[in-house]
């Protein structure tokens, strides 16, 4: 299935969760914040969480600014 | 948009005789050359102290009038349409307790007295009532605009308090102005003096500014007639007011006047002493804290003093005023108030260029 | 008396606020910090580039800073309610600078998208410091609209140029009721005490102590650069007045 990570097409196995996805990708949940369709997940949902046809997921994070 | 009566709230147990033995020379020196004054410091130099600083002030004063204005005056004289009145403010001649012959302008009167104005030169008016819904309502105001805005450029009223869509009304039928006294801020005082009838609404009469301001009016006058009242915190309150107006419409014009109480029908005696001094000092500590704000001399005013005032701050004079109501053609009937300077406008004219000032009869005009 | 400042209800106790951009290293953000003695620092919200793995800035800001994340990258008001919400939702409290930019040459604010967006984040109880173009009529409906403080430009982003707006801000300090807080330009501690004596509540400081050669040292200059110009603002310095008679007194006909 199709899914957009960061504003980018990715292609990805039908039903997976996002932990697994997160992994997959190589992140650390502890230091990112995860926006699904334009809604924070929470770091104890992410096991549980099924992943749709065309959803949209944001990785965001704090950095340095003014 | 916090009411102007909210912001009056918090002076309501301030101790004016306190903070005034607290005032200092350096503190008054310093506030003279501010460029940006603070309400307190606007009450520092309405304080007993600062009179012994009314030259600097007054230089000061002066320049930033020039400043913002110009050598100029814009002169204007009042219509009084009405004198019925269903009021009782004991202080005024035109109240529902005086014997007196009650008369109001037919429209032929109110083109016939503006017949003679305009002779005079004269493209400003103010238009005054009792208040009395029934004798000139509003429907009879706004008619009495129409007859005079082929006279007239710019029309104010000095009338009973309306509603903001009467405002409304009142402006799209020509009126471009309001003056609106609050006759004294302090709220008991004002219950004392104002003994029966729809005015012993303070509060809505307080706002009544704000409503014209919403309801589009170009310019606002507002005072506290001089004399009812502590004077130095009657003029901080007037003042704090026009800053309030002015900023929370910054697109109106705002003056003051301070009126000084006038013997009248009826024989009131003010309460509180108001000396040419002090008239003076309240013109210069306002100049100070509002330095684009105008200051409106009416001929309540002696000539000689009017005279004076030109150079310490004032922006708008009356002339060839008469306070009768259809006076200026029937010398019979008795005014609100006697007036102190009678000169004509021609008079009034000849004195502003001998002081180098020009005398304005047209402001602006509507295009 | 003690000179207190206050944002939204809360008492800061330093008038320098810091932003964590542009440093050579995110380990110099604590002793940057705990130098400056900010109790206001700024941070960014960015998607995460799977290039190359960036730390968390909010472990190297000390834990009794306020962190106020701004909505850089927002080009309206939707974008930046939106990064706003991220962030508080991220744990980040409810401090949040608004910073719309959509002029990229200048990187000049769009001030009425940032109205918009003060008015929407307000409501929802965030304590709103818009970043903007020094303009009354703006500064008044920024605080109809709710703001917790104005942040006025000193000069563009990033230039160092320093307080070229000057007669503007004075404007905004004499008319706006609220803390108005100079961002943005202000490149040498000098400045930022020109900001102070005029009457600004706080300066907000990024790039002149993230790049200066020794940003240690230069966030402590810029310290003290601040309490003397508060203090000095405090003192009400005398002003250059002629305070001698006039020729031609205008009161002289005063009697009583
Ligand atoms: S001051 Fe006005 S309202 Fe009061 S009695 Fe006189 S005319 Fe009437």
């Amino acid at each position: 299935m199709k899914i957009m990570l960061n504003g980018k097409e990715e292609f990805i196995e039908a039903g997976m969760t996002l932990d697994v996805f997160i992994n997959l990708k190589g992140y650390n949940p502890e230091h990112i914040i995860i926006v699904y369709n334009s809604e924070i997940v929470s770091r104890e949902s992410l096991a549980g969480f099924k992943m749709k046809d065309n959803d949209k997921i944001d990785l965001v994070k704090f950095v340095g600014g003014g | 948009m916090m009411s102007f009566y909210n912001v009056l709230g918090r002076y309501k147990n301030f101790d004016f005789e306190r903070f005034f033995e607290q005032t200092s020379d350096e503190s008054i020196q310093r506030i003279i050359a501010k460029s940006r004054l603070t309400e307190l410091d606007y009450l520092n130099l309405l304080s007993p102290r600062s009179e012994i600083y009314l030259e600097e002030m007054a230089q000061r004063a002066h320049r930033l009038t020039i400043q913002h204005f110009g050598r100029v005056i814009f002169l204007y004289t009042p219509l009084y349409l009405a004198n019925f009145c269903v009021n009782q403010c004991v202080y005024c001649g035109f109240q529902i307790k005086n014997e007196l012959k009650r008369k109001k302008l037919t429209l032929a009167e109110v083109a016939h007295e503006a017949e003679i104005i305009s002779a005079t030169g004269l493209k400003h008016i103010l238009i005054l009532t009792g208040e009395s819904r029934r004798e000139s309502p509003v429907s009879y105001i706004r008619e009495c605009v129409e007859v005079l805005k082929k006279y007239f450029t710019s029309i104010s009223v000095e009338v009973y308090p309306l509603e903001e869509h009467e405002y409304a009304e009142l402006i799209s039928a020509g009126v471009d102005g309001l003056t609106m006294y609050q006759e004294v801020y302090n709220e008991e005082e004002y219950a004392k003096l104002h003994l029966a009838g729809p005015k012993r609404d303070y509060r809505f009469r307080l706002e009544a500014p704000e409503r014209a301001c919403r309801a589009g009016i170009r310019t606002v006058n507002v005072g506290a007639l001089l004399g009812l009242g502590e004077w130095r915190s009657e003029s901080f309150f007037t003042g704090i007011h026009a800053d309030y107006l002015q900023n929370a419409f910054p697109e109106v014009e705002v003056s003051i006047s301070p009126p000084r109480i006038r013997p009248q029908v009826g024989g009131f005696q003010p309460g509180f002493k108001v000396t040419d001094k002090n008239l003076v000092q309240l013109m210069l500590a306002f100049r100070l804290y509002m330095p684009r704000g105008g200051i409106t001399i009416s001929t309540r005013e002696r000539a000689d003093l009017r005279d004076r005032l030109v150079k310490l701050g004032a922006t708008k004079m009356s002339a060839g005023s008469c306070t009768a109501v259809g006076g200026r053609s029937d010398s019979e009937s008795a005014g609100q108030f006697e007036i102190s300077d009678e000169r004509s406008v021609a008079e009034m004219a000849g004195m502003l260029y001998g002081q180098g000032y020009q005398p304005v009869y047209k402001d602006w005009q509507m295009l | 008396m003690k000179d207190v400042f206050k944002i939204g209800g809360r008492e800061i106790n330093s008038r320098l606020l810091l932003g964590t951009g542009k440093f050579s290293s995110n380990k110099l953000i604590p002793e940057v910090v705990e130098t400056a003695g900010s109790q206001v620092v700024t941070i960014a919200l960015r998607r995460v580039d799977p290039a190359y793995e960036e730390e968390n800035i909010a472990a190297y800001v000390p834990g009794n800073c306020i962190l106020m994340p701004n909505t850089s990258g927002a080009r309206n008001a939707g974008e930046a309610v939106r990064i706003a919400r991220l962030a508080r939702a991220a744990g980040c409290g409810d401090w949040v600078k608004i910073e719309v930019i959509t002029d990229n040459r200048y990187l000049l604010p769009d001030n009425y998208e940032t109205v918009k967006a003060t008015e929407i984040l307000a409501s929802e109880g965030f304590v709103v410091l818009p970043y903007m173009s020094p303009d009354l009529m703006v500064a008044k409906k920024l605080v109809e609209a709710g703001a917790a403080a104005v942040m006025p430009l000193g000069s563009p982003i990033g230039s160092n140029r320093g307080l070229r707006t000057k007669e503007l801000i004075r404007i905004l300090i004499d008319e706006i009721p609220l803390p108005i807080i100079v961002d943005a330009g202000l490149g040498r501690p000098s400045e930022a005490a020109e900001a102070m004596e005029m009457g600004a509540a706080a300066v907000l400081v990024n790039t002149a102590i993230a790049t200066a050669s020794d940003p240690v040292a230069m966030a402590r200059a810029f310290r003290l650069a601040v309490e003397a110009g508060r203090l000095a603002y405090l003192a009400g310095p005398g002003e250059t007045q002629e305070f001698a008679r006039a020729s031609s007194p205008l009161t002289g006909f005063l009697r009583d």
